[in-house]
């Protein structure tokens, strides 16, 4: 699925909110607490190449990101190598066309 | 905590003391027990006197604010965006589970002295439709080494503050921590708990 990225970054700034909730929590988090932005910054436009890059993250086995790992990393809470993520990293309640939008936002060329 | 100044008094202190343990150890299924320096703090650590707070735009006594009620205690600051939020959107779902129970608090105490005055800290409560069992001050900055080293936090955490949840007695002094970020069940349980078991 191509994603749109112009999409993918208001997910990312918050400006369409997403639902989420922290690991064993069912109350969903309020929108404000919930930005990607919050904790990892504004990235321009293809600022995020680190995702396709083959890495040891969180101390685990090497791996690199796809728009389809990503997408089950921020739903789960839990990476292609099977490490959970830190708690604070709230689980996303995200929909296909979302995922592949912050793929796309993320990892698209620079203009 | 205080000293006891005569031989009755001793015998309740110890007695208290007696019944706080059994409290304390009565809470020892949860499991946070299972690592070091999660769950009860044993002895319980009494809330230096002299440690200030600013609370409704006067310097107090953060024992003054704890005492008398079983309090849920996280350290956070106002203008903190990323696990801040987290932190108060947690308190908020407790708040339903306390009810209106006036012996219990939530405290959001800050840790941004220079940065969180009255209106911030009244902005922070409302952001989050805190009701009248949660309040929020600020550390004063020469205060905040001593709170860290009551509490043991390490400065290794997002945000530069630990997130976990501290909870003091009705008599101020610090008897249970929890792990990073609880969840909000982990916390009104515990508060409840602590409020059945540990004596004032």
């Amino acid at each position: 699925m191509t994603g749109d990225a112009a999409l993918g970054r208001r997910l990312f700034l918050g400006r369409v909110p997403l639902q989420a909730t922290l690991r064993g929590e069912t109350s969903a988090l309020p929108a404000a607490a919930s930005r990607c932005i919050n904790c990892h910054g504004a990235p321009e436009a293809g600022t995020a190449p680190s995702l396709l890059v083959l890495a040891s993250r969180r101390g685990g086995p090497a791996f690199a990101y796809d728009a389809a790992s990503l997408c089950t990393t921020l739903r789960t809470g839990v990476d292609p190598q099977q490490i959970l993520l830190a708690r604070a990293m709230p689980q996303f309640q995200l929909t296909l066309p979302q995922c592949a939008a912050l793929w796309a936002y993320l990892t698209q060329s620079a203009p | 905590m205080t000293l006891q100044r005569d031989t009755s008094c001793l015998r309740s202190a110890l007695r208290r003391r007696c019944l706080l343990a059994l409290g304390l150890a009565a809470l020892a299924p949860m499991p946070a027990l299972a690592h070091g320096k999660l769950g009860p703090v044993t002895p319980a650590r009494p809330m230096p006197p002299g440690l200030a707070v600013r609370y409704r735009g006067r310097r107090t006594p953060l024992r003054e604010i704890l005492l008398g009620k079983t309090s849920a205690v996280q350290l956070m600051f106002a203008g903190c965006s990323s696990i801040c939020p987290v932190q108060g959107a947690m308190f908020a779902a407790v708040q339903p589970e306390l009810g209106a129970n006036p012996a219990l608090q939530l405290l959001s105490l800050s840790i941004d002295a220079l940065g969180d005055d009255d209106a911030a800290l009244a902005s922070w409560l409302q952001r989050f439709a805190a009701q009248s069992g949660w309040r929020a001050a600020a550390l004063a900055s020469a205060d905040l080494a001593v709170f860290q080293r009551l509490i043991e936090a390490s400065r290794d955490e997002p945000a530069g503050h630990s997130t976990a949840v501290y909870f003091f007695a009705a008599n101020a002094s610090l008897v249970w921590r929890t792990n990073d970020l609880p969840g909000a069940r982990e916390v009104a349980a515990t508060l409840q708990r602590l409020h059945r078991v540990v004596p004032a």
